[in-house]
């Protein structure tokens, strides 16, 4: 138990960089969507989603 | 039909088989050189299969595999071109390689890295087989640059002596001036026939070619060491012998030749580059046998017979006979190593000692040395059904009944005499009369590497001059008739060479000149071109580079004109024009006489 | 893009809460992490590169630079361990974090999408840079390099600002996706001459066009390590990026005002490689050797042609592997040897054959030897100028032979002869320097069995 708490302690750093990827994947996704929705107002580009579509913009 | 290209890929797969074993422990162990060596034997026994189905059926093909890039219009992909040239030359490259191979066993057995040796052996081989098979002018570049970057770490082998590291730059610096050709040429040839593929080139033929040819012809001068450009080759004498061997029979300085054999195609109907390479062949013909005439390092003399066949063989194009010229780089091949493996014999024999004036008398001590050398000679200057007769006898036939320019063909002529001249030379001071040799020598060449090596070139250079024109459907008309003057025209001026040249070592053992002419003098200096061109030029280079480029531009005028100038004028100007100058008196004065006036006027 | 952006800059904390010891590991591993994350990247579909959002976007250009930066930090990392393990950890974590900074803002250049943000990272790189050089350097040279670095950059720039708040006024936008459709052709007048000249000559300051070099032998050469590595490899690349991005906006009036510079470069090229010839200074030697081959890049780009854009870009790439590389050799001599003087370090070959191997391999790419990348950029280049006028071939063939001849006058004298004396006590070359090294020239003959992925946007 201590050897876990220990090397938590000593490589908890690790996950920093997996987070960061995970943040930047997170806000990247955000930031997809908002503009697929300035997209759909647009009467020339929007459509209705197809039956195994999971986005429009793809 | 289908072992005609799967056998030629086999050979170079085979090739290239030993070096991706360097990883591996075999690479460390001692057997290494062993395998490389048959590995090539291999190699020349599979790449005979190809050459008798050509030979018997005349097939050609052009083997066009891996896809490298398309790039807009132009499809670049490894491709590999089986016709008269490749075909033909890649066993005799392959023969004559596995001989030097078996040799450098026996010469090289001391050598702390004979693995290493071996290897770069084998890279070099390499090299100049992607040079001949490549059916592509990326390809042959590959090759083309892939020898010159070998040549310069086999050159270089003993990288500890200056001399030979002087002498690697130098066939590097050589080998790239003549690359500003090849690339202007590839350049060109992109522009205005929009491919690299050779077939394709020749079948668009584009006008006005005279620019990428002249660069192709630099290209060639550069590598195959014609007059202007020679000087790298009797330089690279400093590499191992075996290396001298196979830099100077099948490989690297016949590059050049075979890169203008295989432009023909265009050479043929461009008249002034036709013009420009046999006058370049016979002056480099002439000029390197008057040097080889009073050299007395031999390996220097075989080197400059090279450079001398090598101007032949650039007359020959010049001539307008491509094919004679490739069979005279074959014949050559074999007798041109063999007379290199002697040299290295007779220097290993005698302690590390390139003197021919400390030799003589070695016919007794090694005859089998001596047989071959004697048979290398005779065959190098074209006596009658040995190798080399049958290519020689007809260029200078080929030569003689053609019209062009008589001065050019002349001093070929005058060249080839000479060349039985130094070989005469070699014969009489090296084999003949007493030994000059110190007493304590032990004078051994009973190693079955050498003996090996040797002989199966010294068949080579009797019998494969009349199996190779033999066997090879004739592509030129030969010349049938011509009056007898001219058909012994060749003979007589050789034998005329032995007849002096032996005169003239006679009269050594009696008469002393007290003073070398001129003449002596500008043959034994190499013309002086060694001597100018390597000081003059790169002193005027390297001066300019340190006085203008460096000094006055960089450090001086650059410097000045942007930070220094700047700095300067923001300083003059921030000082005119600001008030405070830091009279800090003057200042305090002021204020104390305004305070005072102040005072006063209240008061 | 965030997802490249958003770990280089937890790349900070994690230097600051890693252990003392396990602090290189952990970035270099992460770093090398980044890179591959950015490798896929490489898959570009459209013709128009990937939109990201509305800052960021990649297409062929871009990314083979971008991929050079990831690739390079974890590098830069391996290669500066030597000369810091003297110092505390502070300054350890304090030179990480600058290189860190770097990255991000380099990572930002790359792929940002508005010019105005391209030129405020552009200008934020000199930050680190800056710092690194005059902090970290050798000599009390340093300073006055980073004086060099910093002023001739800002100069060059600032004008670029001021165009680029006159283009905003004028086109009312700066994106690079949509001033190729917008952009109107410019009349021949002194006023657009002037926009060019501003336009382009931040970035030919950086790149550096001969004339405006100084700063960069004296940057090179008294940067730390990593400084070196980061300057030759993708700093100077930001000019050729950012010549090529702009030029779309400077459209017919390339084609007259290139005339000086294109000679210009020309000369330069030659005098720089002559200037090598003279060298005793290893680092400087690369270091010329750089402005000699940027020069190049340079010829490509003002020729604009699509081939000439693929030699520009298969140049950029191929060049920052190969003095990248070079550097580190330098550097490891340097670490030996203790000066930087070549004559001093000769005959190392007997001593660290390895190593022998990686010079060897440096200087072939150096000089462009088939089936190199370098050649194929050079190639080009050579290709295109022959078109443009048959004349530039004597100047081009006269700087491949001083370019074969320096580098081989850089290899003899380090490698070949005899080993002195004083350097025979010398450390045997590390693993990590064996590392550094190959993980330069794996991807350089990697890349020359796939050259599409460097031959960029016009490919």
């Amino acid at each position: 138990m201590v050897n876990l708490i220990q090397m938590v302690r000593d490589h908890w750093v690790h996950i920093l960089v997996p987070v960061g990827f995970v943040v930047g994947c997170y806000l990247d996704r955000r930031n997809d969507e908002k503009l697929t929705a300035f997209r759909n107002k647009s009467m020339l580009f929007k459509r209705e989603l197809k039956p195994s579509e999971e986005v429009t913009w793809k | 039909m289908n072992l005609f290209s799967s056998f030629t890929l086999i050979t170079l797969t085979i090739l290239i088989l030993p070096i991706t074993l360097t990883p591996s422990q075999i690479y460390n162990s001692t057997n290494f050189p062993h395998y490389v060596k048959t590995t090539v034997s291999y190699a020349f026994m599979t790449s005979m299969v190809p050459a008798m189905m050509f030979m018997h059926l005349g097939h050609e093909a052009v083997i066009s595999n891996w896809h490298w890039m398309t790039i807009h219009t132009l499809k670049l992909s490894l491709s590999f071109k089986l016709d008269y040239f490749s075909l033909v030359f890649m066993p005799v490259a392959l023969f004559v390689t596995w001989s030097i191979m078996e040799f450098s066993l026996w010469y090289m057995h001391s050598d702390p890295y004979i693995n290493r040796f071996f290897k770069y052996l084998l890279l070099f081989l390499i090299t100049m087989m992607i040079l001949v098979t490549a059916n592509n002018l990326f390809q042959l570049f590959i090759g083309w640059e892939g020898v010159g970057m070998m040549s310069f770490l086999l050159i270089g082998w003993w990288y500890g002596r200056a001399d030979a590291n002087t002498a690697a730059l130098q066939a590097m610096i050589y080998n790239r001036i003549g690359d500003v050709g090849f690339v202007a040429a590839m350049a060109w040839f992109l522009l205005h026939s929009n491919s690299w593929e050779l077939q394709q080139i020749f079948l668009a033929s584009p006008k006005n070619d005279t620019l990428p040819l002249l660069g192709l012809l630099l290209a060639a001068t550069g590598k195959s060491a014609q007059f202007g450009l020679h000087p790298w080759l009797p330089s690279a004498m400093e590499g191992p012998t075996p290396v001298s061997a196979l830099l100077h029979s099948s490989t690297m300085v016949v590059a050049g030749v075979f890169l203008l054999i295989r432009f023909h195609p265009l050479m043929e109907t461009n008249p002034l580059t036709l013009t420009l390479t046999l006058c370049i062949g016979a002056i480099t013909t002439l000029f390197t046998a008057i040097c080889a005439l009073t050299q007395n390092d031999i390996k220097k003399i075989i080197a400059f017979s090279t450079s001398s066949q090598l101007g032949l063989m650039m007359v020959t194009i010049g001539i307008n006979q491509p094919h004679l010229a490739f069979l005279h780089i074959c014949t050559h091949a074999f007798f041109k190593a063999m007379l290199f493996m002697c040299s290295g014999s007779i220097i290993h024999s005698l302690g590390d000692e390139q003197d021919i004036r400390k030799m003589g008398g070695l016919y007794k001590t090694l005859p089998f040395t001596t047989t071959a050398l004697i048979i290398g000679s005779l065959a190098l200057t074209g006596m009658p059904f040995l190798t080399g007769f049958y290519s020689k006898d007809l260029i200078i036939e080929a030569m003689s009944t053609s019209y062009t320019n008589a001065w050019a063909l002349l001093i070929t002529l005058a060249a080839t005499s000479m060349t039985a001249v130094y070989s005469t030379r070699i014969v009489f001071f090296v084999l003949l009369g007493q030994p000059r040799y110190p007493m304590l020598i032990q004078i051994n060449e009973n190693n079955p590497f050498l003996i090996n090596a040797i002989k199966r070139l010294i068949l080579g250079s009797i019998f494969a001059g009349f199996m190779i024109s033999s066997n090879l459907t004739p592509t030129t008309v030969p010349h049938m008739t011509m009056p007898h003057h001219l058909k012994f025209a060749a003979l007589a001026i050789t034998l005329l060479g032995f007849a002096l040249a032996m005169e003239l070592s006679l009269f050594t053992y009696h008469l002393k000149f007290d003073f070398p002419l001129y003449t002596h003098k500008f043959s034994n200096m190499l013309g002086y071109y060694p001597t100018i061109i390597h000081r003059s030029p790169p002193f005027h280079v390297l001066n300019t580079s340190q006085n203008l480029a460096s000094t006055i531009m960089d450090l001086a005028w650059l410097e000045k004109a942007i930070p220094k100038g700047l700095a300067s004028m923001q300083k003059f100007a921030s000082t005119s024009i600001s008030n405070q100058k830091g009279m800090i008196k003057l200042y305090s004065l002021s204020f104390l006489i305004s305070l005072t006036l102040g005072l006063l006027l209240t008061i | 893009m965030l997802k490249i952006i958003m770990p280089t800059a937890m790349l900070i904390p994690l230097t600051w809460l890693s252990n003392s010891s396990t602090m290189w590991i952990n970035i270099t591993m992460h770093g090398f992490i980044i890179s591959l994350i950015s490798l896929p990247l490489l898959n570009q579909p459209l013709d128009t590169g990937l939109n990201f959002s509305l800052l960021f976007f990649s297409d062929q250009l871009s990314t083979p630079l971008l991929i050079l930066t990831t690739w390079l930090f974890p590098l830069m990392l391996m290669a500066s361990q030597h000369h810091l393990s003297q110092e505390s950890v502070t300054r350890k974590k304090s030179y990480v974090t600058m290189l860190i900074l770097l990255q991000l803002f380099l990572i930002m250049t790359f792929t940002a999408t508005e010019l105005i943000l391209l030129y405020i990272m552009f200008e934020a790189t000199l930050i680190p840079t800056m710092i690194i050089i005059t902090r970290w350097g050798n000599q009390s040279e340093r300073l006055n390099a980073g004086l060099y670095f910093l002023f001739y950059t800002l100069l060059g720039s600032i004008p670029l600002l001021v165009t680029l708040v006159y283009i905003q006024n004028v086109l009312g936008t700066l994106n690079l996706m949509i001033t190729s459709y917008w952009i109107q052709h410019l009349p021949h007048s002194w006023s657009t001459s002037i926009l060019w000249l501003a336009c382009m000559m931040a970035f030919m300051v950086k790149m550096p066009l001969y004339g405006i070099h100084l700063w960069l032998p004296k940057a090179h050469v008294e940067a730390p390590i990593a400084g070196s590595m980061v300057l030759a490899a993708i700093l100077l690349k930001l000019g050729g990026y950012g010549m090529m991005r702009i030029t779309t906006l400077l459209d017919p009036l390339t084609k007259s005002m290139a005339y000086p510079f294109l000679m210009l470069s020309l000369w330069g090229m030659v005098m720089t490689s002559s200037i090598c010839l003279r060298q005793t200074d290893l680092k400087s030697l690369i270091a010329y050797s750089s402005v000699s081959h940027m020069a190049l890049v340079i010829v490509a780009i003002l020729i604009q042609t699509p081939w000439s854009f693929m030699g520009a870009t298969a140049l950029m790439i191929a060049h920052g592997l190969t003095s990248s590389l070079l550097f580190c050799l330098a550097n490891s001599n340097y670490e030996r040897i203790h000066s930087r003087t070549m004559i001093l370090a000769r005959g190392l070959q007997t001593l660290l054959p390895l190593m022998a191997a990686w010079w060897l391999l440096a200087c072939l790419t150096n000089m462009a030897l088939p089936p190199s990348i370098n050649l194929i950029g050079e190639l080009f280049i050579i290709l295109t100028s022959l078109s443009w006028s048959n004349f530039t071939i004597m100047f081009t063939g006269l700087n491949m032979l001083l370019t074969a001849s320096y580098t081989l006058y850089m290899l003899i004298t380090t490698q070949r002869g005899k080993a002195s004396h004083h350097a025979k006590i010398i450390k045997p070359s590390f693993t990590r320097e064996n590392a550094l090294m190959a993980l330069h020239v794996i991807p350089l003959l990697l890349l020359s069995i796939n050259p599409q992925l460097i031959l960029g946007p016009t490919f």
